[in-house]
């Protein structure tokens, strides 16, 4: 009964964390499949059809620049932070650890002094 | 490994993209992935299928793609909700079965059969209620995507409804009686109005029939007929947004009791017969019947005025 509950909850609290992720990861170049892949090997599992149309939003908003190229005989896409992609990535993280302190302090008023 | 499946799919893919020329270079990148997944493993073609069907069905694939804008907007939906289901549910049913379905049915003139004319009226309201549906969300659709926004303030919104007091408050059944009785009572007078023969009648020998003065009051009293039948269906609907319902009672009681003392007033004959004892005795029993009705009707309104007044309901103010 609550698992439905909490995986809707979870992907909710999920989807702005990959925003930040994907950001974060692409101040280096990658591709989209190695890009999931770095993230995977982070802890951060995320499908191919959350990741590429968000990579595509991100671009379109001006926060990332991409470019074909060729390697390993393959033609592929790669995605970097563009420079106001930067400064927003920035704000973001001054705002997640906010956020993260906040959480912290708010859960901890919750446990008995030990 | 054939990659024909791969291509199929991805042709499938491109089928639902939208169309603001980046497809083909979504397509490029899709495949990119597909073939760094399958990273020169020669698959089967179950193996491929079922990579394919994990990556997810083509159309969903596309639509994660798309910046579809919601016909509705979720800031929209609760009052495009509330419009969709007055119109299509409190005004178009009761109007259709109030209203629409008596006159047509006394424009057969009985000759249609009950069944079929019943089945044929519920399909008009269907229809009716499909085109307002469709109506109104092609209104808000497009109201949405206009910089019209509605300016609220605070300081406008309405006033909390106060229930009225238990005393001031009509039983439902009694509403629903009066109701009914107000519709047939105004097919009645449409019929009069279309075709005044019909308010003529022989008993035996003696033809009896309402007398000309009539015309002049048949107008007021079906306006008030219908306007109590509407009153009765908002209190049935809408039992705690008419704040004023029991106020608009004593009016309509009181515009009623007016038409009746300006009938009595206007003096017999109010029935006219081919025997003028019998007429005699007709409208001597109609005068009796006046003054009643005029006395009862004016202490009821008189107990409803301080029913009204004693449970706190002040009267509307125009403001």
């Amino acid at each position: 009964m609550s698992e439905p509950r909490f995986e809707n909850l979870r992907l909710e609290l999920r989807r702005g964390c990959l925003v930040l992720a994907v950001l974060a990861q692409l101040r280096t170049e990658h591709y989209g499949y190695a890009l999931r892949k770095s993230l995977e090997d982070a802890g951060l599992d995320i499908d191919e059809n959350t990741l590429y149309p968000l990579l595509r939003r991100l671009e379109s908003q001006g926060l990332l620049l991409s470019t074909w190229r060729e390697e390993e005989k393959r033609n592929k896409r790669f995605y970097r932070l563009s420079p106001d992609g930067e400064v927003i990535l920035a704000q973001l993280l001054d705002e997640w650890l906010r956020m993260n302190d906040s959480i912290a302090r708010i859960t901890e008023i919750g446990v008995p002094a030990s | 490994m054939n990659t024909n499946m791969i291509d199929r799919y991805l042709h499938t893919v491109r089928f639902w993209l939208p169309d603001n020329g980046n497809a083909d270079d979504i397509i490029a990148e899709l495949r990119e992935d597909l073939m760094s997944q399958i990273d020169g493993r020669d698959l089967s073609d179950d193996d491929l299928a079922a990579l394919l069907k994990r990556r997810g069905e083509p159309s969903f694939v596309a639509s994660q793609f798309g910046q579809h804008k919601p016909l509705i907007a979720a800031e929209w939906m609760p009052i495009y909700w509330f419009v969709v289901q007055l119109v299509v549910l409190r005004i178009l049913v009761p109007v259709f079965v109030l209203l629409i379905g008596p006159i047509e049915w006394l424009q057969t003139k009985g000759d249609a059969n009950a069944v079929s004319f019943i089945l044929r009226e519920l399909g008009n309201l269907f229809v009716a209620q499909i085109f307002a549906a469709g109506a109104i969300t092609t209104v808000f659709a497009l109201l949405q995507r206009t910089p019209f926004r509605v300016n609220w303030d605070p300081r406008k919104l309405p006033p909390v409804p106060t229930r009225p007091a238990r005393g001031s408050r009509q039983s439902k059944g009694s509403l629903i009686v009066e109701m009914v009785a107000g519709v047939i009572g105004s097919c009645v007078w449409i019929a009069i109005l279309r075709s005044p023969e019909m308010a003529s009648i022989t008993i035996a020998t003696v033809r009896l029939e309402i007398a000309p003065m009539w015309l002049h009051y048949i107008w007021p009293i079906l306006v008030l007929t219908l306007a109590s039948v509407m009153l009765n269906w908002f209190l049935l609907a809408w039992p705690m947004r008419l704040e004023y319902g029991p106020w608009l009672r004593v009016a309509i009681d009181a515009a009623n009791l007016a038409i009746l003392c300006a009938i009595l007033l206007h003096g017999p004959p109010w029935i006219e017969a081919s025997v003028a004892a019998i007429e005699n005795v007709i409208n001597a029993s109609m005068t009796l019947g006046f003054i009643v009705a005029i006395l009862v009707s004016s202490w009821e309104l008189m107990l409803k005025i301080r029913t009204n007044l004693r449970s706190g309901l002040h009267a509307p103010t125009l403001s």
